[in-house]
């Protein structure tokens, strides 16, 4: 499929494209941020039918035409008491801190790597998110050390 | 071994592939050539192989490996136990089909059927990539579309002061130092763009939703970058500096619920940049001593300048400008000093100070058009009251109209140097219109002295 060069490569970010003609988003569009803050939220008409590949579509909601491709991000996620974004079920239910597996598993490679002192500071921002989120009474952030556990 | 301190990395969102290796160094002067300034790569296997766990031999049986690749790096897609997320430079080419790189590719055993790709410009920024990396690595990233972010990047691996990494944008050529809408730009939506201690950053642009914005640490540097955070979520920031005694030069930042410039410890410099459209221009957290802005722009921030913190000690504002706010510069602490600033058409305050503030200075200060002028403060006696004549304030452009009163109303503050007897009022802008102070950009490595 051919690429789509008026989309892609492009910074889209909380637009909203509703009023586009869905023959506007044929083909591959590559590269681009679609994303918004709010899950869910309807971007493209619903009759587009493309793919997409290096695309950041969080919180987006794709017409059933469209095929999401390798390496594209694809979140449903949104900001809690805590003022940190945070994974949420279809529901909007927050599950984890939107970037706690990243930092769980950035500490594993880094203890692995030798280097104990990056792997701490991995340590450190679950812990200070852990801080806020009970705070806020959110599910804990759970740090590496447990998940190990 | 390890990637060596002086390579420079090629980052093309729009061409490269991050298939490719995207370094280079000049391992062997005369011989070694830059393959990393392409798109494509300049040689793609897909047999390469070495003998056991941890040996940093690479072999090919269908070769092609030549002399000058020595310095370039390679990345790996697939293979048998192949490391696929780090870069790995040759250092030796032994001949068609034989390499050695700085370390092992293969760390938990032979490697077999490995697909590998020597130079070649890299598309996006990824974080175990960059992790990979020796301080004083230096990074392109040019202009040829947007970079969007699907994963974090919150680097921990740190530069030093000697050999701080590096991310300079350009255009068209390496070093053309390009402005406003030609820079690269970044979009990292929710993800975060945090680096630790010792990034510099030129030319740049990035677009946020992320509680952190664009940050990096301890000395830290970011140069003719803008950074703009269209969450809704509050105290979010744009430009984001987490530890002490960086610098933010001739940016500008919006956040447009939050802090636009942000600074978490002492010794920060903000210069000639611009905060526009923000609950908070410049904020910094509690027990920040010695900041010092000068000519920066505060634009229809609720708060333009917010130093009112607890602990926050002598603080320095020169030459800035406060326009259009609710309260248009908040100091606490001891020893406060504004001079040269224009403060104009906020709603509250212009300028207040905490009730504690042990002592101050505010002098040939421009005060026009505000709610009130000043809150637990007195204005100096060379203090006045014009309207400011600005170009085009409404359009971001707070250049001095001819015939502006604040020409030559402000004092001048050199130091052993020949400088005029008087300046203006209010920050340069040299007529360069919207969003800062349209001086010349030279990137350069900060180090042992200077902003350091």
């Amino acid at each position: 499929m051919d690429m789509n060069k008026e989309w892609s490569f492009g910074d889209f970010t909380g637009m909203v494209l509703l009023g586009y003609p869905p023959e506007s988003f044929v083909g591959r569009i590559v590269g681009s941020c679609f994303a918004h803050e709010t899950p869910n939220t309807e971007v493209f008409p619903p009759e587009t039918v493309c793919e997409f590949e290096r695309c950041n579509l969080d919180n987006v909601k794709l017409p059933p035409g469209c095929v999401v491709l390798g390496d594209c991000s694809k979140r449903r996620c949104c900001a809690q008491a805590d003022g940190e974004d945070w994974l949420v079920d279809v529901a909007g239910k927050p599950l984890d801190h939107v970037h706690a597996a990243f930092y769980r598993d950035k500490a594993t490679r880094l203890r692995a790597a030798g280097r104990p002192t990056d792997a701490a500071k991995m340590d450190a921002k679950l812990a200070e998110l852990d801080v806020k989120a009970r705070a806020a009474g959110l599910p804990a952030v759970v740090a590496v050390d447990e998940v190990i556990r | 071994m390890a990637i060596d301190a002086a390579t420079v990395f090629e980052w093309r969102p729009g061409t490269g592939s991050n298939n490719n290796g995207g370094g280079y160094a000049n391992l062997n002067p005369g011989t070694s050539v830059d393959y990393s300034q392409q798109a494509a790569a300049q040689l793609s296997l897909a047999d390469c192989a070495t003998s056991g766990a941890g040996v940093t031999t690479l072999t090919s049986a269908t070769g092609g490996f030549t002399a000058a690749m020595a310095g370039n790096c390679m990345k790996f897609a697939g293979g048998t136990n192949f490391t696929l997320t780090e870069p790995f430079q040759i250092t030796v080419v032994t001949d068609t089909n034989t390499v050695t790189l700085d370390r092992s590719p293969t760390p938990a055993g032979a490697g077999s059927s490995g697909a590998g790709a020597v130079g070649g410009a890299r598309a996006v920024l990824v974080d175990t990539f960059l992790e990979a990396l020796t301080a004083g690595c230096y990074h392109y990233i040019k202009a040829d579309g947007t970079m969007t972010l699907t994963n974090p990047v919150d680097v921990a691996l740190d530069g030093t002061l000697a050999a701080p990494m590096m991310f300079t944008g350009y255009q068209t050529t390496r070093g053309d130092n390009p402005t406003g809408d030609n820079r690269p730009l970044i979009a990292a939506a929710a993800n975060s763009f945090y680096f630790d201690d010792f990034y510099q950053f030129f030319n740049i642009r990035v677009t946020t939703t992320a509680a952190n914005g664009f940050r990096a640490d301890e000395k830290c540097v970011f140069e003719n970058c803008s950074s703009d955070n269209s969450s809704g979520t509050g105290s979010r920031s744009g430009l984001h500096c987490g530890g002490s005694a960086g610098a933010f030069v001739d940016c500008s930042a919006s956040s447009a619920a939050g802090y636009a410039f942000y600074c978490g410890g002492g010794g920060m410099r903000s210069l000639h940049s611009y905060a526009h459209d923000s609950v908070t221009g410049y904020f910094n957290t509690t027990f920040t001593d010695g900041l010092l802005w000068d000519h920066c722009i505060a634009d229809t921030c609720t708060t333009g300048f917010d130093a009112s913190g607890g602990g926050i000690n002598y603080p320095t504002f020169l030459n800035c400008n406060a326009y259009g706010g609710t309260t248009g510069i908040a100091f606490g602490g001891a020893e406060a000093l504004l001079l040269n600033c224009e403060i104009s058409s906020n709603s509250g305050t212009g300028v207040t100070a905490t009730a504690s503030c042990a002592g101050y200075l505010i002098d040939y200060c421009n005060f026009y058009n505000n709610g009130t002028d000043v809150s637990n403060a007195v204005k100096g006696p060379h203090c006045t009251a014009n309207a400011p004549g600005y170009t085009d304030a409404a359009g971001g452009d707070f250049s001095l109209a001819a015939g502006s009163a604040l020409l030559g109303a402000g004092v001048g503050l050199g130091y052993g140097c020949s400088t005029p007897s008087t300046v203006e009022q209010g920050a340069w802008q040299n007529g360069a219109g919207a969003g800062g102070g349209g001086i010349v950009y030279r990137p350069r490595r900060y180090g042992l002295q200077g902003v350091n």
